[in-house]
């Protein structure tokens, strides 16, 4: 690729993490479900999974009054994530990887590190440090970083940014993302959840 | 270059984000919203491995244990007794130990919620705290206007941390502020309550005490002087609050004590006693009357071997000869049921299922054994319809035999404890002027004479009792006594908070038809209903708002729960409120703001947010009472400053002399004791230890109107003035001339002056009119604790491993769920399908005695089903043994049936596990305060498949 088309590649990137953590965090919003019913599988063939749950967002969402179908979400996104009670599909990494159930866990404490050391940390002090929006969001933060920094010509700099997402997402994402994601397809049969359980699965895992 | 960064951005640009949505989304328009940037300074300071302790105080169980917590990085790493803190010095139990699993629970509530389907579906939606408390507020303020502020109930079911929202319920112009003891255990602090005006008496066995000496310093007593410890019903080994009750009794007993547990069940208590003697379920008061009679018949001045009554008592009491006389009177009447003469030893064994020969042993042991102490609890003088008796009869043999406030002998634990809480609990509020119109006529009265029990029908419902509900809010409430009597007022709101009034609060089904009852619009009859907690229990269930409450080691609050002398201790914030939760506090204040926004007008500024600028000043507000005990008994404790003045201040400050003396109101005042002081001494303040309390010309620890240890609770002295504890409501009964319905139904027109009796309900061995019942329904019914997983615990996955005396066991089938995970296998995450292999989980069964069983063809693990005379049934698998009396059935309270999805493998086998109330019958509300009778109940067996 020429550094035009990895600048575009880059800010597409940007742009889907930006969308994917939106997605996770309480309350969904318009903005959230426009982008996400915008979303297009660049190869028109592909009969991936990818574009299953592509298909599944435009299917729910192309043409819905989004302000009636936002609030029929958000009651799901309480049953699946929030709870009361056992919460069906817990959205933190501890609950996939400790070895007992409970939050703020050692994989807590490593991706706190990794955030620390990238000079950020939860705006909100009680959030667990390995929410799915939060991990998700730190992957964006460094897609943008590694965007401008090659929008200011400095390719050293993208690199290291790159390399850093890469390392976050092979040991802090890829351990519980394709486990969480086949919990959602499990436990709900909502096609906007499903669509973003397949989508976030694809884009995190593949090779 | 490009090549390594090719490979790098991948395959991710299959998925495009297209058209005016790109643009709407911006890079830069979505700047941080979960992280935020930190400097590099915080970024080191924060990655700083950093680890402390601090002192707090356990929530796990409502004994609050004083607690050193150990802190890496921010969290909690393991969990100790704090030796500082002499309750439970040092010790802290399993279910202690295991408080971070409830902490770091991914099932607690983490954020507010509103309902979203019907009461009892379980369907909520996540919102914001304002909208959570915008719609609470305007709810309160348009039922205040319709019904009236005393359609609100604010029920703190667990006794901890309930100050901050009784202050603004109370402010709010409720009167009814409540906690669990409402509907626990009332008639077991009777005897106590009339006589001392107490509540508990337990022995002498907290270990540490700190004593004044001889030569004026202070130093640790650790010696055990009892001789006798009797414990009747009552099991400090697996339920109590009396944490200290396990470890001393094992002391005592090695320093030579000896121990008698009276119980249907041999309980943990009973393994550790020299003698367990099995009665019959609901006649402790019929073993206590015996006793009593057998020593007064038996006793002599002038022999040694039987001087029982140590006549000192009457130098400190009133009435003991009305007492006496009416307790004859009864000695010549022969039982309709057995057609003995009362109290006698033939009349009890009868009636206990004890012999003749065990009553006059206990008898004569507790008459010549000092020091002693007789001890009776919730399981069973607690929680039976005529529990008011056997807790004055107690009550009475502990005084007449001198053993009490002796070393080694019996102390009303709730009388020589710290004051605390002071005006912070607004219960000033409460005694504000209000105005009614009944019937057309204005009527003035104060804001506490609107209670629905207290000027209802339990005119005696003191202690903040509520206990008739959930019929209340089905039928309404009409006021029969006082000022307001006429007034009718619905129950509108239902303000639970960390209680589970559903589950066990009295019978299950009568709770469900009540919060989901409707009226003719379609509107449910109980217009708001509120649950605020850490885990998230039935009646959550029920609830139309859903707040988290910060854990305990997230909220500040203060302990000091029944020690032998005075102490306190800070439950203390020892990390930051998780999630969205919150603590008390900010509950308080966020709440007050809300109402006072949606126009309340009686909630102010000036008594929440800006009185308490911060949670700390809350706090020193409840403190500045403490300890507020008088400087009386031997050894006196502050031998420096005048006798019987109320002492008031931190322990150095008392002890260095930084005090001022106010002869006026006869009281040393040292500096005040604030959550900073306690910090700084190990989290906890302790003041010296005394004995003889209550022989002092002021009264010293007593609490009654006449100063001294009554045996009267109604008489009219020669003073002109009335005195005694029931003369208060026999008063507003006189004036009314409306005798409550309950003690009408018990013969009585008022609340009597003194002794009296009347049979509890359910039992075909004492109360002619059940004998009916005895051949088809031929089991007694009774409840034990298992106290590691009470009723708000059983998610805890530590706690699920533990076995508790045949009430709860690993008898699970082999299951495979959905959502929750089991520890053997490992590594598990929540959210799966899981395997639960057989005999892994603990789970609550139906103790029965092997005789039985055998003759019903039972055996451990059978799945039987238990159906009451009323016709409600639940089922269970039963535990044979041999371990419970024969024709008594024992369940664990609140360990079956439990069908909130917050309960992790319980609510797995919510279908094989015993509802203890769903068998309680929700119209037996003792006569005296309206607490459920729990453990009177019939039953029959039948096996299922």
């Amino acid at each position: 690729m020429e550094k035009e088309e990895l600048i575009e590649a880059l800010r597409n990137q940007a742009q889907l993490y930006d969308l994917l953590r939106r997605a996770f965090i309480y309350p969904l919003t318009v903005e959230t479900l426009i982008g996400l019913s915008s979303l297009e599988v660049a190869d028109a063939d592909n009969i991936s999974p990818l574009a299953e749950g592509v298909y599944l967002l435009h299917q729910r969402l192309k043409g819905k009054d989004l302000n009636t179908l936002i609030e029929e979400l958000n009651q799901e996104y309480t049953r699946l994530f929030i709870g009361p009670g056992p919460t069906i599909v817990p959205p933190y990494a501890s609950c996939f990887l400790a070895s007992e159930t409970r939050l703020f866990g050692e994989e807590t404490l490593r991706v706190r590190k990794a955030y620390l050391a990238a000079g950020l940390a939860p705006a909100q002090a009680g959030m667990p440090d390995d929410h799915i929006a939060l991990e998700l969001e730190f992957m964006y933060f460094l897609a943008q970083h590694a965007l401008q920094s090659l929008e200011g010509g400095d390719k050293e700099s993208c690199q290291r940014y790159l390399t850093l997402q890469e390392s976050f997402l092979q040991q802090h994402l890829r351990p519980w993302i394709p486990a969480f994601c086949a919990d959602i397809l499990e436990a709900t049969e909502e096609p906007f959840f499903r669509g973003l359980a397949l989508i976030t699965n694809d884009l995190l895992t593949e090779e | 270059m490009n090549e390594a960064l090719n490979s790098k951005i991948s395959r991710r640009c299959f998925l495009k984000i297209s058209g005016i949505a790109a643009g709407a989304l911006a890079l830069g328009s979505g700047g941080p919203i979960g992280l935020r940037p930190v400097t590099t300074e915080e970024a080191k300071r924060l990655a700083a491995p950093a680890t402390e302790t601090r002192p707090t105080a356990c929530v796990m169980c409502p004994a609050e244990c004083g607690l050193l917590v150990n802190i890496q990085d921010g969290i909690i790493s393991t969990i100790y007794g704090n030796p500082a803190v002499p309750l439970n010095a040092g010790v802290a139990c399993a279910k202690g130990a295991s408080g971070m699993q409830m902490v770091y629970s991914p099932y607690r509530i983490k954020y507010p919620m509103m309902r979203v389907g019907e009461r009892g579906e379980g369907k909520f939606k996540r919102v914001s705290w304002d909208e959570a408390f915008d719609y609470i507020a305007k709810k309160l303020v348009e039922i205040k206007k319709k019904y009236g502020p005393e359609s609100v109930i604010m029920d703190c079911g667990d006794v901890t941390d309930r100050d901050c929202y009784w202050r603004l319920f109370f402010a709010f112009g409720t009167p009814h502020c409540t906690e669990h003891g409402s509907i626990c255990d009332t008639p077991r602090r009777h005897g106590p309550k009339l006589m001392f005006g107490g509540k508990r008496i337990e022995p002498d066995i907290m270990r540490p005490q700190l004593v004044r000496q001889p030569d004026g310093s202070l130093a640790w007593n650790w010696t055990h002087k009892n001789k006798l410890i009797i414990y009747a019903g009552w099991n400090p080994f697996t339920a109590t609050r009396i944490v200290y009750e396990s470890r001393g009794t094992v002391e005592a007993k090695v320093a030579g004590a000896k121990i008698i547990v009276i119980d249907p069940a041999f309980s943990n208590t009973a393994a550790k006693a020299d003698l367990w003697l099995p009665i019959r379920p609901g006649t402790d008061a019929d073993l206590f009357a015996a006793m009593l009679r057998y020593i007064l018949e038996n006793h002599s001045d002038t022999y040694a071997d039987r001087r029982y009554i140590d006549w000192e008592f009457k130098n400190w009491s009133e009435g003991w000869d009305d007492f006496v006389a009416a307790f004859r009177s009864w000695w010549d009447k022969k039982d309709p049921i057995n057609g003995l003469p009362y109290f006698s030893l033939d009349w009890a064994a009868q009636r206990t299922g004890l012999s003749k020969e065990q009553i006059a042993e206990l008898s004569h042991l507790f008459g010549i054994t000092k020091p002693a102490a007789l001890v009776w609890g919730m399981n069973g003088i607690g929680h039976h319809f005529n529990g008011y008796i056997g807790s004055i009869l107690g009550t009475v043999l502990n005084v007449i035999t001198g053993n009490l406030d002796v070393p080694g002998g019996a102390i009303d634990t709730e009388i020589v404890k710290s004051s605390k809480g002071g005006s912070a609990t607004g219960k000033q509020f409460n005694s504000r002027e209000v105005t009614r119109i009944i019937e057309g006529k204005e009527v003035k009265g104060k804001q506490e004479e609107l209670h629905m029990d207290g000027f209802g029908d339990w005119p005696a419902a003191w202690d903040d009792v509520v206990g008739d509900y959930p019929r209340r809010f089905l039928e309404g409430v009409t006021l029969k006594q006082g000022p307001f009597r006429g007034h009718k007022y619905p129950i509108k709101a239902y303000f639970l908070r960390t209680g589970n009034s559903v589950a066990t609060a009295g019978a299950t089904w009568k709770w469900q038809e009540a919060l989901t009852a409707k009226d003719a619009q379609g509107n449910y009859k109980v217009e708001l209903v509120v649950y605020i907690d850490t885990p998230f229990l039935e009646s959550g269930l029920y609830a139309d708002v859903v707040l988290p409450e910060a854990s305990g080691f997230e909220r500040i609050s203060l302990s000091d729960i029944y020690p032998s002398h005075p102490m306190i201790y800070l439950r203390d914030q020892v990390i930051k409120p998780l999630h969205e939760s919150k603590t008390p506090w900010e509950i308080m204040i966020g709440l007050a703001k809300a109402l006072n926004k949606a126009g309340d007008p009686d909630i102010k500024a000036a008594d929440f947010w800006e009185k308490y600028k911060t949670e700390d000043d809350f706090w020193t507000e409840a403190l500045a009472p403490a300890p507020g005990i008088r400087n009386v008994g031997e050894p006196l404790p502050y031998p420096q400053y005048p006798r019987g003045y109320t002492i008031i201040g931190t322990p150095d400050s008392l002890e260095a002399g930084r005090v001022k003396i106010d002869h006026e109101k006869k009281a040393i005042i040292g500096e005040p004791l604030t959550p900073k002081w306690l910090r700084e001494h190990q989290g906890v303040a302790v003041w010296p230890m005394a004995w003889h309390r209550y022989k002092d010309p002021t009264g010293g620890i007593l609490k009654t109107s006449s100063k001294k240890i009554e045996f009267k609770w109604d008489w009219t002295a020669a003073d002109g003035k009335r005195y005694g504890q029931y003369s208060k409501y026999n008063k507003l009964i006189e004036e009314s001339g409306n005798v409550p319905p309950y003690l009408a139904s018990i013969g009585f027109n008022k609340y009597p002056s003194t002794f009296y009796w009347f049979e509890t309900r359910w039992n075909p061995y004492t109360n002619p009119d059940y004998v009916k019942y005895k051949d088809e329904y031929p089991f007694q019914l009774i409840c034990g604790r298992v106290h590691h997983a009470m009723s708000g615990t059983q998610m805890i996955e530590y706690l699920g491993h533990i076995t508790a005396e045949g009430l709860w066991l690993p008898l699970n089938d082999e299951r495979t769920v959905e959502g929750l995970e089991i520890g053997p296998a490992g590594s598990q995450g929540t959210g799966k399908r899981m395997h639960i292999p057989k005999g892994t989980w603990s789970i609550g069964v139906i103790q029965m005695n092997q005789v039985d069983a055998e003759r019903l063809g039972l055996k451990t693990g059978d799945l039987v089903e238990l159906i009451n005379p009323l016709g409600k049934s639940t089922r269970g698998k039963v535990n044979v043994c041999q371990t419970i009396r024969p024709g008594v059935i024992r369940i664990g309270f609140g360990a079956g049936g439990r069908f909130s999805p917050g309960l992790g493998k319980t609510y797995v086998y919510r279908d094989v596990t015993p509802d203890y109330n769903m068998l309680t019958d929700p119209e037996c509300l003792s006569p005296i305060m309206g607490q459920p009778c729990y453990v009177d109940m019939l039953v029959k067996v039948k096996k299922v498949g």
